[in-house]
């Protein structure tokens, strides 16, 4: 079927006149409200919006903190600082491990010429893993096992994130 | 009988229509499905590791890592199988990593640039060299991604960053008038002090109606008008859903690397002028001196170009370009037309330097 009959045989769309001024209203709203939100009035209205809401939501801060501290000590409970204290502890148990790896690896490095871990060629394509078996010999003979299963390590503890 | 189910017709059509639009709009689509590990982690970030699909023989040798921004997810980079700028890479042979932020929490509210950049990037990028065994690497930062690579970049110029792949880089903001958060973040209407004492981090939602606020018939209309024409169209709707999922799932910025960018780069334009200080190093652009792609989207309401032309003029490197696409902050990437003109080229600069 041709264009121009296709174009014959097609069902009007009662709806597209509709759509088109719709469109056209929203394109003039658009564009004026761009230049709304662009404005030094609009900057100076949410800015006043913004420090209205936070002149009124400041007094009622420190108290509550306050009440909430004091409940949670009264029922023996950890606070939000106490956690907070603790997820800087294991950011930082965390920054001391990566740099033991990191000697480890300079270590290693000197010892006999590191190669890379390969924990991902496991999932790659039969092509792949015929590719990454013989390499992993090699590597185990180069006496570089651990360092893989170091790596393994990492993959297979998802609880290991902090998040 | 004929007759009575043609006229229910209609009726089945705008039922079956209401249906679609409940379950998109209040479902999250199946997002980042990439097949990826987890190699490394420190705090809230997470450093993966895409499963290659490339015989080991045919990959590229320097591997990859992806930086998005901080206040979004980097889903972005990996949105629904087949329109997914991650799995293109992975198929074309590159070892592909990606930098997961993480979601602060009111623990993290100190984090800056400076640790970022100084801290969790050069730990990461000594990740991927222990794994990859190679001591170069190529770099690709989205928006504020960008900002963090570039600082990283310049203050690193020896750690074996090879090729950087800057995407919408906001840089320069020395050209007030135009830049479309300018007024917004002035220091006579916004108190960002004043905001961080009160939320410790900078709210998702606060950040996310900034950014849906300088379109907002766009992005509060427009968008779920483009959903009810085209309901019709399944493609349409999958991919709707898909960006939806994304776009409504804003993370919070830490406070203290929120505050460098409204008062050190929004305010003062210290990255360009070569006035910022990390960690009480300067950043001199000059002194970074890796291959260069600045990809600029010309239609960029968030990043406009001028904030990304500047940067060639000021870098060290020999090999710099800027590459121009017709598109929006996240159309240029993943838009319709991304997989015919941003990544190919993006993967044919980048491959050419990656062995």
């Amino acid at each position: 079927m041709s264009e121009a009959q296709a174009e014959a045989t097609k069902q009007p769309d009662p709806t597209e006149k509709f759509r088109e001024m719709r469109d056209a209203y929203l394109e003039i709203w658009s564009k004026n409200l761009i230049e709304t939100v662009n404005s030094e009035g609009y900057a100076k209205a949410s800015g006043a919006t913004l420090d209205g809401f936070l002149a009124v939501a400041a007094p009622f801060k420190e108290p509550t903190e306050k009440a909430m501290l004091k409940m949670l000590q009264q029922l023996n409970m950890p606070t939000s600082a106490d956690f907070m204290s603790l997820s800087g502890r294991f950011a930082n148990v965390e920054l001391l491990l990566d740099n033991l790896d990191a000697k480890l690896d300079r270590i290693e490095t000197l010892l006999g010429g590191r190669k890379p871990a390969v924990t991902a060629e496991a999932r790659a394509p039969k092509a792949a893993r015929k590719t990454t078996a013989k390499k992993q010999t090699v590597l185990r003979a180069g006496g570089t096992s651990k360092r893989t299963a170091t790596a393994k390590a990492v993959r297979r503890n998802p609880r290991k994130g902090t998040r | 009988m004929v007759q009575a189910s043609v006229a229910m017709e209609p009726f089945a059509l705008v039922e079956e229509q209401l249906k679609t639009v409940t379950r998109v709009m209040t479902s999250k689509a199946p997002i980042a499905q990439t097949p990826k590990e987890l190699v490394w982690t420190l705090n809230k970030a997470k450093l993966y590791r895409y499963v290659p699909v490339v015989p080991e023989k045919d990959r590229h040798r320097i591997p990859l890592l992806l930086i998005f921004a901080l206040m979004n997810r980097p889903d972005i980079l990996d949105l629904r199988p087949g329109h997914s700028f991650v799995e293109y890479l992975v198929g074309q042979g590159f070892d592909v990593y990606l930098l997961d932020w993480g979601v602060p929490g009111p623990e993290d509210k100190h984090l800056k640039f400076d640790d970022y950049t100084l801290e969790y990037m050069p730990r990461a990028i000594r990740k991927i060299k222990a794994l990859s065994g190679v001591e170069e690497v190529s770099v690709l930062g989205w928006c504020i991604g960008a900002i963090l690579t570039t600082i990283y970049a310049a203050l690193r110029p020896n750690d074996g960053l090879r090729n950087l792949i800057l995407l919408t880089a906001p840089l320069d903001f020395s050209q007030k008038e135009r830049l479309t958060f300018g007024r917004m973040t002035d220091e006579k209407y916004f108190d960002v002090d004043k905001v961080l004492a009160a939320f410790g981090n900078m709210p998702a939602e606060m950040i996310d109606y900034g950014a849906k606020a300088l379109k907002p018939v766009e992005n509060y209309i427009g968008n779920y008008l483009k959903l009810w024409d085209n309901l019709d169209n399944p493609q349409i709707v999958e991919s709707w859903h898909a960006m939806n999922t994304w776009v409504s799932d804003n993370i919070p910025m830490a406070g203290g690397a929120f505050r460098q960018l409204i008062v050190d780069l929004y305010r003062n334009t210290r990255l360009m002028t070569g006035e910022l200080v990390i960690r009480g190093e300067r950043v001199n652009l000059n002194r970074l001196r890796a291959n260069l792609l600045t990809v600029i989207a010309e239609g960029d309401h968030i990043t406009p170009p001028c904030q990304s032309e500047t940067l060639l003029a000021k870098v060290g490197s020999r090999d710099k370009e800027v590459y121009r696409v017709q598109g929006g902050h996240i159309g240029i990437m993943a838009g319709n037309s991304a997989h015919k003109r941003t990544w190919p080229h993006i993967e044919q600069w980048l491959a050419s330097r990656s062995n």
